[in-house]
């Protein structure tokens, strides 16, 4: 069982140093870290629990094959591990031809009543994936990057391969269509 | 109330955890799988064997061509890798059996192919004849070379009494090939 831990910035970057050297118990660290981060970005995204968890470790797989090639001038790490996430997102949905993952209003009420029943705790992906399903799945990667984790326009642009500029842009506009529909 | 809701939703979003199963077993799962880094003997042995992998497939193209090469006839697109191999050869070994030896199958190959290429034969028993003859100067000096040497021409003689018999039609262009015997026999009469 993984105990969560708060890491300090200064921790975070040497531990990247070290499992950029090979250490596995950094990158374990790191897991810990960015398991809940990158676990709700896909699940947004895909909208499956277990799908969800593929992609999540898949992600960490492929990050820990990667990171001798992982460089913190190109980018930081939480944005080298959403670009991967947000690359295998984009490979299944490309496999399944699921070109878009709009939920539909039939889809909506049923998962809404499956999660519903499940816990109380799904009440939130309920809420968010509701607010969320207004939006197309690149717009909807550009919400939680910016607006739910907090990430740079930097790093967000790295992430979705896009200046800047263009996604600062995007955000305010992409928000404001969020705002708008809570009024329908 | 618009920003309420915006800052409810990401409240709301932040609660959305990576589920029990990944929490329980999910780095367990992967640290099976990650491999520690490569250990430096490895990442050597691997260097070698792609380097042997790499010597062993250009070996095998080498291999290929000069096979492919040797079967070639004058005209054929892999003929001057053949005529270069044969100029390797005298380097390595001081004459020019190599290139006589290609010069005599080539001549018989050429006699009893179903067209004859008149042209491509008779360039070829020239070609026969320059390399016996320079051969022949060099050997002429030594006895024991020269014996050797006799022997061999003396093959190719058979060899092509053989074609004569078997394709008449090419008898005039055989002939001009022995000349290059009877030109050795002529110099050994005058000795």
């Amino acid at each position: 069982m993984i105990e969560w831990v708060f890491v300090m910035p200064n921790e975070y970057k040497k531990l990247v140093k070290e499992a950029v050297k090979g250490d596995k118990n950094a990158y374990g660290e790191l897991y810990k870290i960015f398991l809940d981060r990158i676990y709700r970005f896909v699940y947004y995204l895909v909208n499956d629990e277990f799908l969800a968890e593929d992609i999540t470790q898949n992600t960490f797989l492929k990050a820990w094959n990667g990171l001798k090639n992982f460089s913190p001038a190109k980018g930081t790490f939480q944005s080298y591990l959403y670009t991967i996430a947000r690359n295998l997102v984009i490979d299944h949905q490309r496999k399944k031809k699921e070109i878009s993952i709009e939920l539909t209003i039939g889809e909506n009420l049923k998962s809404e009543t499956d999660l519903v029943d499940n816990a109380s705790r799904n009440e939130s992906i309920v809420e968010v994936r509701k607010a969320l399903s207004v939006l197309s799945e690149n717009d909807r990667q550009i919400v939680i990057l910016r607006y739910f984790e907090e990430m740079s326009y930097d790093e967000i642009a790295g992430v979705v391969g896009k200046k800047s500029g263009a996604v600062r842009v995007k955000v305010h506009r992409l928000l404001e269509v969020l705002k708008n529909n809570m009024e329908k | 109330m618009k920003e309420e809701f915006l800052e409810n939703l990401r409240s709301e979003y932040r609660k959305t955890g990576a589920t029990l199963h990944l929490r329980q077993s999910g780095w367990e799962d992967i640290a099976k799988k990650i491999e520690a880094p490569t250990p430096f003997y490895k990442q050597i042995f691997g260097s070698f064997a792609k380097l042997s992998i790499g010597v062993f497939v250009f070996l095998i193209l080498i291999t290929t061509l000069y096979g492919a090469a040797l079967a070639s006839m004058p005209g054929g697109l892999l003929y001057p890798v053949k005529i270069f191999s044969e100029k390797v050869a005298k380097v390595f070994t001081g004459n020019n059996q190599v290139a006589i030896d290609h010069r005599v199958d080539e001549i018989v190959t050429l006699s009893r192919e179903s067209e004859i290429n008149a042209r491509e034969l008779k360039k070829v028993v020239i070609e026969y004849r320059m390399v016996v003859e320079e051969e022949q100067e060099k050997v002429r000096n030594s006895e024991e070379q020269k014996q050797e040497f006799q022997e061999r021409l003396e093959s190719h003689r058979v060899r092509f009494d053989e074609i004569t018999s078997e394709n008449p039609g090419v008898e005039k262009e055989i002939e001009e090939a022995k000349k290059a015997l009877e030109f050795r026999e002529g110099e050994k009469d005058e000795d």
